[in-house]
């Protein structure tokens, strides 16, 4: 185990992707295995010392920015443990790099699925914030891949739990092997296709469900199984670029009525400012362009391109990039991931906090959540950008605030937005978690009776109340 | 404009292995891609076309599944591929790979252009588009990085220096050779990969391009391969430490023990 204490060795650890300032930590714990992770799990529960769990650091809520007491770093369990062709399952240790597993799973010509747009994350933190990625409009998000995770409770005690084997009975939970029992939360989960707003809840819930998604606030997640699938074949990747954000909205909604036809797999969303501000690194983004879509698709049959073709041709599109060789693809990928990177720098020269919005909706929702958000934004005159996966109906809203006064109005509009999408039906956040940024919202959500079923929850199985401080709660 | 791009399929590497017996490269399980300089040349050929009207062709020589690289110049505007292979041409160095390109650019007709990428990542010897000028005897500028201009006869281009760069005029046809400054390579389009798909192919053996037999493949070829070898990786230099004297006094004294002083 390395033990970090002198600062300079811990900044790191005091920030990640979310821009949050004022991290303090007094010791970053870096174990090997399970044993030290137990140790020091006990050492902290002894002490009532906060524990904070980091993985990659590319969490944009600041879950695993700590705001005093030590860090556990999983960055040195990262052995791949097994990797099964036959199962077609992977087992992992919680701080593998989902980029190192994507290149040997590929090697086996095998693929995972719902893996995140920034790859550079760990398997466990994906799954401690439910991460939904590039295909998840086709896959689905982290969860549905999760088969059996093992996780260290702040007593100490390693539990291991398999999807299936554990389930709610008469709204009660047990974790096997302690005598952890607890009343599931009565609050019910939006109907939509992701969400990681706070913890799970469904009358027929599973255990594990409970922990993926928990965002380090109830034990370490040290191993993960995942289900994975055949490498798929023939996958290409186009960016088409139309005149008009109305032909844009148009294509979106064709392609979603003909998503199995067309063996959709990703269906990206760029406004106009968002290719303004790309255009700076990429200046082949036409000029005349309004709104662009990026696609993945499988080229399922010979005729697959002939009808991409026509269906394109509907809608006038200025321009198009085609991608189907691995080097094309990596550079259309590199633009879709180029837009979050340039707006962050955007953000740090500016030295206000970014705006982000992760609210997700219901399908029949969406175009009036869509038009709420156009209104509102041009009316304010505020500089912002709209991305993201509107195949899930799921749009990024970063304003990008450059004064004071900007930055309270950028707050009260993402007030506004979050109230709007959650009476739509929706959730305020669709794959980045609640963290320390979001805790507002999540009360919005699911109201003050929600967060206080979250917190009995967290109460009784973190009974020394260490773990993830700051983190879905204010404070506990 | 009639414009004419050679390219090269290269494999799609850093680390490239090497057969010690045969002294080639091994191919097998590297994917093989468009050589990144020739992409430069694709680029400047399309936007020449785009300006000036007229039609851009891609040559390339290399084995049958070098047509992949001829479909996908295609995918991005170019508007016809010639694929020359045959088993003649194998082993051709720099000086038989010229000879038959120029050969079949003899027969492709009236052309204005030629564009090359400066040279193939896998050789890096930078030959063979002024090989090819110099066996059609046209003029040629290399490390060209703009064009100025470019009309019916007449091309002005900045050609990359070591230390700046010179604007040459040329008269056409003639050929370039364009280094990576030049421009930003389009990806393919849908409707491009579309043609690239239904396009047919020419693919022309030794027969069809005349001349000289001996001058092809390995018989046209008088560079012997002896050893091709990955070089050690070098070993970390060594930092002398201590006050700025001591570590002159020890400089000195270690470039004497070299007799480098
Ligand atoms: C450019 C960019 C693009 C992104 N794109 C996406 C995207 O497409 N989809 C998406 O969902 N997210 C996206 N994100 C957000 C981020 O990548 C994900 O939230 C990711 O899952 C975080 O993983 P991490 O390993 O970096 O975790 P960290 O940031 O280190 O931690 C995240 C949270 O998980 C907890 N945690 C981590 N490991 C464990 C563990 N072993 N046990 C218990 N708790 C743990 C931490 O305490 C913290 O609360 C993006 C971020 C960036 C910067």
């Amino acid at each position: 185990m390395i033990i970090k204490k002198e600062q300079e060795q811990i900044l790191n650890y005091l920030e990640d992707a979310s821009n949050l300032k004022g991290g303090k930590a007094e010791s970053v714990f870096i174990p090997e295995n399970e044993e030290e992770v137990v140790e020091i799990v006990r050492e902290c529960s002894a002490k009532k010392l906060p524990l904070t769990i980091s993985a990659g650091g590319t969490g944009v809520v600041g879950g695993r920015i700590p705001f005093g007491g030590a860090v556990l770093s999983t960055e040195r369990l990262n052995k791949v443990i097994e990797i099964n062709d036959r199962g077609k399952y992977a087992i992992l240790q919680a701080g593998v790099v989902i980029d190192d597993f994507l290149k040997e799973l590929s090697e086996r010509c095998l693929f995972y699925p719902p893996f995140p747009t920034e790859r550079s994350a760990f398997i466990g933190g994906n799954v401690a914030t439910n991460a939904s990625g590039e295909y998840s409009f086709k896959f689905g998000c982290t969860r549905r891949y999760v088969r059996r995770i093992k996780v260290v409770l702040s007593s100490g005690v390693v539990v291991e739990i398999r999807r299936g084997e554990v389930i709610a009975r008469h709204g009660f939970l047990r974790i096997p092997s302690t005598d952890i029992e607890f009343k599931i939360p009565d609050y019910r989960m939006p109907d939509i296709m992701k969400n990681s707003a706070g913890y799970y809840s469904s009358a027929d819930m599973d255990l594990i469900d409970l922990f993926i998604g928990s965002e380090g606030t109830l034990g370490i997640i040290t191993e993960v199984e995942v289900n994975v699938i055949e490498q798929l074949p023939d996958i290409f990747f186009c960016a088409v670029f139309f005149e008009s954000s109305q032909d844009t909205f148009s294509i979106v909604r064709e392609l979603k009525a003909k998503k199995d036809i067309l063996d959709l797999l990703c269906l990206e969303y760029f406004d106009s400012n968002s290719l303004y501000y790309l255009k700076e690194f990429y200046p082949r983004v036409p000029d005349a362009a309004e709104g662009c879509i990026l696609v993945a698709a499988r080229m399922s049959s010979d005729g697959s391109l002939d009808m991409w073709d026509e269906l394109l041709s509907k809608y006038n599109p200025v321009d198009n990039w085609f991608g189907d060789s691995e080097k094309h693809k990596e550079e259309l990928y590199g633009f879709r991931h180029k837009l979050p990177e340039i707006v962050n720098d955007i953000i740090r020269k500016n030295n206000r906090p970014k705006i982000s919005t992760d609210i997700a909706v219901p399908e029949a929702k969406f175009w009036q959540m869509n038009d709420f958000y156009c209104e509102r934004l041009s009316s304010s005159g505020l500089k912002h950008v709209i991305f993201g996966h509107i195949g899930e109906c799921h749009l990024h809203v970063n304003i990008l605030p450059e004064n004071e006064e900007e930055l309270e109005r950028a707050k009260e509009l993402y007030f506004e937005f979050a109230g709007k999408g959650i009476a739509l039906g929706g959730t305020v956040s669709g794959e980045h978690g609640i963290g320390k940024r979001k805790h507002h919202f999540l009360k919005m959500m699911y109201g003050e009776e929600g967060i206080k079923e979250m917190g009995r929850i967290k109460n009784a199985i973190d009974r020394n109340c260490i773990l993830g401080i700051g983190n879905i709660f204010t404070k506990e | 404009m009639n414009i004419i791009v050679c390219i090269k399929q290269v494999p799609e590497t850093a680390e490239i292995r090497i057969d010690e017996k045969t002294n080639t490269l091994v191919r097998e399980g590297v994917p093989a891609i468009i050589n990144p300089f020739d992409t430069y040349a694709l680029e400047e050929g399309i936007r020449i076309r785009e300006k000036c009207g007229g039609g851009v062709t891609v040559l390339t020589m290399g084995p049958p599944q070098a047509e992949q690289a001829l479909r996908e110049a295609i995918a991005m505007g170019v508007d016809s591929g010639v694929l020359l292979s045959d088993k003649a041409f194998a082993g051709s160095d720099t000086l038989a790979t010229s000879y038959a390109l120029s050969r079949a650019i003899r027969q492709m007709g009236r052309f204005d252009l030629v564009i090359c990428g400066k040279q193939a990542i896998d050789g890096d010897t930078a030959q063979v588009g002024p090989g090819i000028a110099e066996m059609l005897g046209i003029p040629f500028i290399a490390y060209v990085r703009k064009i100025e201009e470019i009309r019916e006869g007449y091309i002005r281009a900045e050609r990359l220096m070591e230390t700046g760069y010179q604007i040459i005029e040329m008269s056409l046809p003639s050929l370039i050779t364009v280094v990576k400054e030049i421009n930003e390579p389009r990806l393919p389009s849908l409707r491009g990969m579309l043609k690239a798909k239904k396009t047919n192919i020419s693919v022309w053996d030794v027969e069809k391009l005349g001349g000289d037999t001996g001058r092809f493949g390995l018989d046209g070829s008088p560079t012997q391969v002896i050893r091709i070898f990955t070089p050690e990786p070098r070993k970390g230099g060594e930092i002398l430490q201590g006050a700025v004297e001591e570590q002159v006094a020890a400089l000195i004294e270690r470039l004497k023990e070299t007799k480098l002083v």
